[in-house]
C-alpha cells in the first residue's frame, strides 16, 4: 500500500490528496492531522476547509508543495520576517487579479500559512508605499467620501510625524 | 471582601426560579450576580480565590477573576438562551471560554448556540479550537479537566465534521463568503457590496479595495510594512481607510516617531490621536515613543511635562534627542512633579541625546528602576554648566536621592544593555574653553555599579586615566557580557584591554568585540600573549579593530585567538590600519611582514564580511586577493560582503582582476560552469569607478548589489559606522 495521503476538500467540495508534509505547510492542518491521529497517519486523511474554493485551494496547495522544503523563519521572529523579501518565485506565483490574491491571502489566514501571508501583505504594501492618498484613491477605485473641513482636521492630526 | 455566601444562597435561589421556568426572575438574579463578581480586581480575585476557595492565587491559563464567575455567566447564558436571547446567550459565552480557556462547558456552549443560530462553521471552528486548547494544556501542564464534559466536546467536534461533509454538497458555491462574514462581524455589509459588484460583473476591472474584502487582522500585517509617515498618510484615502486602520493600535504605539523641529501645537494634535488609538489597545500604553527635536526650548520644556503628566499616556520607551535636553532639565521637570514618574513608572528603554556633561547619572538609575536599555549620547559639548542652575538642589527629597543613590551598591538585574557616548570635545586636550569643573566630567559613569546580566556594553569617548582598575572589577560582575563597544577612548589602549582581560580574567565570553583607538601611540604586537590565553575571545563572532595599532602579525595572532573555538568569526572591520602591509606595486624592500589573504582565510575560514576601506591597498593587492582565494578554492570561500571604500588606489580593473571578470575568463565561466569568486555586495564609496565596469560586474553575477557613492566625504557615518557623534 502506497503511504497515506491528506485529502484536502475544498468547499465545493473538490478533492486534493497530498503528501503529509505538503499539508503541514499548514498549521492548522498540521494540528489537525497530529490531533487526530496520535499514533501517526495509518490511512488516507481527509480535512474539510470549508471556507476555500477549489481554485483558491489548488494555488494555495502549490505553494505548499513548491515550498515542501523551504524553512522559514520563526512564527515568533517578527524582524526576521518583517526584513526578509519576498522572494521572486512567491512574487510571480502572486500575479494574480487583486481578488484572487485577496482570497488566497484569506485562505493563507484561516489555514494558519504565515509565510504565504506575509508575501502576499507584502505584494499589497507594496501597491501603497510611496503613494499619495489621490494615487491610492485612483489605483482602489476609492471615492473621496471627507467633506473639506473633516480633511483638514486629518492633515492637522498628521502633521507631526517623522518625514522618514 | 465580598460576602461569599450572599453570592451562593443568589445563585441557588436563582437556580431554583430557572428550574421552576421563571426566567424573567432568574435572569434579573444572574445580572445582580455578575455585576457583583465581576466588578472585583484581580487582586481580590486572587485573595478570593486562596483563603475562600482554597485555590492557587492565578490560575494556570486565563483570567484571574473570582472563581464563581464562569458558572454564573454559563448559567446566565442558558437563561438567556431560553429567552431566546440567543446573541445574548452568546456573548456570555465567549466571555466564558476568554476567562477560562479550558472550560468544556463554554466551547459546548458556544458550538450549541452557533449551530442555533446556523453557523455551522463558525461552531466547528469553535469545537477544534477547543479541543486543541484543552488538549494543549493538559499537556503542557498536566492539570485534568472533566472527563465527561471533555469527551463530549469531541464527539460534538467529530460528528459535526461529518454533518458539514455531507451538507457541503448540497451546499452552492455562495457558501463560502458565509464562515468569512462571521469572522469580521463589523465588515459583513462591506463585503455584501463587493459581492454585489462581482455578480453585476464590472467590465475593465479596477483594483479591488483592501479594505473591503480583507479582516482588520490581514490589515494590520499589510501596513506593518509601512512607514510611518505613509500610514499617517493613508487616513486621507476615505472614511473606511481612516476608521479601520486608526481601529489598530499595534499600528501606532510601538513607533510614534516625531518630526524633527516639532512645535508644541504639532505635539499635542498627535499626542490626541496615538491617545486616542491606543485607548483600543488591551494595555493602553504607548511602547515607543521617538522624538528627534523640539523647535526651541520652552516648547521642548513643555513637551516634557506632558510626556511625563499627560492623563492615560503610558510609555515603555522612550527616544529623545534634543539639543536643549540634558539631565539637569528632566531631574527639574521630576521635581515639579513632586517626583512622582507617572507616565515613565513601567519605562524599560530610555535613549537620551543630550547637551551636558553626565551628572547626578546615579539618580537616573534610582528612579527607572525596570530599565533594560539605557542609551545617553552627549550630542554638545556644552562646559559652561549653566545647566546645574536649575536642579532642585535646595529640595530635601533631590538631595536624600542623590545621597541614597550615591551610596546604593543594589545590583540593577534588569538592565541589559548599556551605551554611554561622551562628546569627543569633553575629552581632555580636544577643547579650547577651560571647563567648569563643578559640571564637567570626562570619565566614565556607573563603573561602581553592578550590572549581573548585563549583555551589551558600549563606552565612547571617555577618558580612562586612573579608571581601568575599576574597569577590570566592573567586567567580573558583568557575567552574560556578550557585546562589547570600546571606541576612541582617552588612555585606554588595545593592549591595556587584553592585559586587562589576562590579569582580571572575567567570565563572559564576547561574541562581538569593537575596540578603535583614537590616537595610536605604539603598536600591537600581541607578543605579550600566547594563542591560549585570552578565553573570552575565543567564540568571537565579530570584530571590529577599525584604526587599530595592531601589526600584520599581531593581527593574525588575534585572529587566531578568536577562532579558537568553533571558528565563529565572520565578520572582520579592519579598515584604517597604518600597520598593516600589503602586497602593492610600490616598491618593496621585503615581503615578510606582507599581510597574507590565504593565510587570513585558513584562520577563519567562515569570514563573511570584510571591510577593507581606507587602506593601503592597490590594483595589485586585489589580484593577489584573488590569486589567495584561488588557492584556497573559490568554493570553500565564504566572502559575502566587501568594503574597498576610500581605498584610492583601488581603479576599475583592479576590480576586473578581483573577480577575473576579463572576457576569455568569463566564457570560460560560462562554457564549463566553471567556478568563479562571487560575492553578494561590494561597498566603494568614495572612489570613482566606471559604471560600464560595476555593470559589468553585475551583469554576469560577480556581485548582486554594489554600493558606490563617490561623493561621501568619511566612511565614518555616525550611527552606522562609529558610535562618536560627528
Amino acid at each position: 500500500m502506497s503511504a497515506p495521503k491528506v485529502i484536502v476538500i475544498s468547499s465545493d467540495d473538490e478533492k486534493f490528496p497530498v503528501d503529509p508534509k505538503v499539508a503541514e505547510k499548514s498549521l492548522l492542518m498540521k494540528n489537525m492531522i497530529n490531533d487526530l491521529n496520535p499514533d501517526g497517519l495509518q490511512e488516507d486523511f481527509e480535512i474539510p476547509t470549508p471556507n476555500v474554493r477549489a481554485n483558491v485551494l489548488a494555488k494555495v496547495l502549490e505553494w505548499c508543495e513548491h515550498h515542501k522544503n523551504t524553512i522559514f523563519p520563526d512564527d515568533d521572529d517578527d524582524d526576521a520576517r518583517k526584513s526578509a523579501p519576498v522572494e521572486e518565485w512567491d512574487k510571480n506565483f502572486l500575479k494574480v487579479d487583486q481578488e484572487m490574491l485577496y482570497e488566497i491571502m484569506l485562505a493563507a489566514n484561516y489555514l494558519n500559512i504565515r509565510p504565504l501571508l506575509d508575501a502576499g501583505c507584502k505584494m499589497v504594501a507594496e501597491m501603497i508605499k510611496g503613494k499619495s492618498p489621490e494615487e491610492l484613491r485612483r489605483i482602489f477605485n476609492i471615492v473621496n467620501d471627507f467633506s473639506p473641513e473633516e480633511e483638514a482636521a486629518i492633515r492637522r492630526e498628521n502633521e507631526w510625524a517623522e518625514d522618514r | 471582601m465580598l460576602d461569599e455566601e450572599l453570592i451562593d444562597d443568589k445563585m441557588r435561589l436563582a437556580i431554583l426560579y430557572f428550574k421552576a421556568a421563571d426566567f424573567e426572575r432568574a435572569l434579573n438574579l444572574y445580572n445582580e450576580l455578575v455585576e457583583m463578581v465581576a466588578s472585583i480586581s484581580a487582586v481580590e480575585a486572587q485573595k478570593i480565590r486562596k483563603h475562600v476557595y482554597n485555590l492557587a492565587e492565578k490560575p494556570i491559563v486565563g483570567a484571574c477573576v473570582h472563581p464563581k464567575l464562569g458558572s454564573i455567566l454559563d448559567q446566565r447564558a442558558a437563561t438567556h438562551e431560553k429567552l431566546d436571547q440567543f446573541s445574548k446567550a452568546l456573548e456570555d459565552s465567549r466571555r466564558i471560554v476568554k476567562l477560562e480557556p479550558i472550560s468544556c462547558k463554554g466551547y459546548l456552549r458556544v458550538g450549541k448556540l452557533l449551530l442555533k443560530l446556523k453557523q455551522d462553521v463558525e461552531a466547528y471552528k469553535t469545537y477544534q479550537r477547543g479541543v486543541y486548547i484543552i488538549e494543549k494544556v493538559i499537556k503542557e501542564h498536566s492539570v485534568s479537566v472533566p472527563e465527561k464534559l471533555f469527551s463530549q466536546l469531541k464527539t460534538q467536534y467529530k460528528s459535526l465534521n461529518k454533518t458539514l461533509k455531507t451538507k457541503r454538497q448540497n451546499k452552492s458555491q455562495e457558501s463560502q463568503y458565509l464562515s468569512r462574514e462571521d469572522s469580521h462581524e463589523s465588515d459583513s455589509s462591506l463585503r455584501m457590496n463587493s459581492k454585489r459588484a462581482k455578480r453585476m460583473g464590472s467590465v475593465s476591472k479596477p483594483i479591488a479595495d483592501p479594505f473591503q474584502h480583507l479582516p482588520l487582522e490581514i490589515i494590520e500585517l499589510i501596513f506593518q510594512n509601512l512607514a510611518f509617515k505613509q500610514l499617517l498618510s493613508c487616513h486621507l484615502v476615505n472614511k473606511l481607510w481612516y476608521y479601520n486602520l486608526t481601529k489598530i493600535p499595534n499600528l501606532y504605539c510601538t513607533r510614534v516617531n516625531l518630526k524633527s523641529n516639532i512645535t508644541l501645537s504639532e505635539f499635542t494634535h498627535g499626542i490626541r490621536l496615538v491617545k486616542r488609538v491606543a485607548h483600543k489597545s488591551y494595555s493602553q500604553q504607548i511602547k515607543a515613543l521617538k522624538m528627534r527635536s523640539a523647535i526651541n526650548a520652552s516648547q521642548l520644556q513643555k513637551i516634557i511635562e506632558i510626556i511625563i503628566n499627560e492623563p492615560n499616556f503610558s510609555i515603555r520607551s522612550l527616544d529623545m534627542f534634543d539639543k536643549y535636553l540634558s539631565f539637569q532639565l528632566l531631574l527639574n521637570k521630576l521635581s515639579k512633579f513632586s517626583w512622582k514618574l507617572n507616565n515613565l513608572s513601567n519605562l524599560e528603554y530610555l535613549r537620551l541625546g543630550v547637551n551636558s556633561s553626565l551628572r547626578y547619572e546615579n539618580i537616573i538609575l534610582e528612579l527607572f528602576k525596570k530599565l533594560k536599555t539605557l542609551y545617553i549620547v552627549i550630542l554638545y559639548s556644552d562646559m559652561s554648566g549653566p545647566n546645574n542652575q536649575i536642579l532642585p538642589t535646595t529640595e530635601k527629597y533631590f538631595n536624600r536621592l542623590h545621597e541614597k543613590s550615591v551610596n546604593n551598591s543594589d545590583d540593577y538585574e534588569s538592565m541589559s544593555n548599556l551605551t554611554l557616548v561622551n562628546h569627543p570635545k569633553l575629552l581632555p586636550g580636544e577643547s579650547q574653553v577651560a571647563p567648569k569643573f563643578e559640571t564637567y566630567n570626562p570619565y566614565p559613569i556607573f563603573l561602581d555599579r553592578s550590572f549581573s546580566n548585563l549583555v551589551e556594553l558600549s563606552l565612547v569617548s571617555f577618558d580612562f586615566f586612573n579608571r581601568l582598575p575599576l574597569l577590570g572589577e566592573f567586567f567580573c560582575k558583568c557575567k552574560s557580557l556578550t557585546k562589547l563597544m570600546l571606541e576612541n577612548n582617552f588612555n585606554f589602549r588595545m593592549l591595556d584591554l587584553f592585559q586587562m582581560l589576562q590579569n582580571y580574567n572575567p567570565s563572559f565570553r564576547l561574541e562581538k568585540l569593537l575596540f578603535r583607538e583614537p590616537k595610536i601611540i605604539s603598536t600591537t604586537t600581541m607578543n605579550e600573549f600566547s594563542t591560549d590565553d585570552l578565553p573570552q575571545l575565543n567564540s568571537l563572532q565579530s570584530l571590529d579593530v577599525y584604526g587599530s595599532s595592531l601589526t600584520t602579525k599581531g593581527l593574525m595572532k588575534l585572529l587566531r585567538i578568536c577562532n579558537k573555538g568553533n571558528k565563529e568569526l565572520t565578520t572582520l572591520v579592519m579598515g584604517n590600519s597604518t600597520y598593516l602591509h600589503f602586497k602593492t606595486d610600490a616598491f618593496q624592500t621585503s615581503n615578510r611582514n606582507l599581510f597574507s589573504f590565504v593565510q587570513m582565510l585558513r584562520i577563519a575560514p567562515n569570514l563573511e564580511n570584510l571591510y577593507l576601506n581606507e587602506l593601503d591597498i592597490d590594483n595589485q593587492t586585489m589580484k593577489q586577493l584573488n590569486k589567495d582565494i584561488e588557492s584556497i578554492g573559490y568554493v570553500n570561500c565564504k566572502l559575502k560582503v566587501l568594503d574597498l571604500s576610500f581605498c584610492n588606489r583601488v581603479e576599475g580593473i583592479g576590480l576586473i582582476d578581483l573577480f577575473k571578470a576579463f572576457p576569455s575568463n568569463i566564457k570560460q565561466i560560462n562554457e564549463n560552469s566553471g567556478s568563479a569568486f562571487r560575492i553578494r555586495e561590494l561597498i566603494i564609496d568614495g572612489i570613482e569607478i566606471n559604471i560600464a565596469t560595476l555593470r559589468l560586474l553585475q551583469k554576469h553575477n560577480f556581485v548582486s548589489t554594489i554600493k558606490n557613492d563617490p561623493n561621501k566625504k568619511r566612511w565614518r557615518q555616525y550611527g552606522v559606522n562609529t558610535l562618536v557623534p560627528v
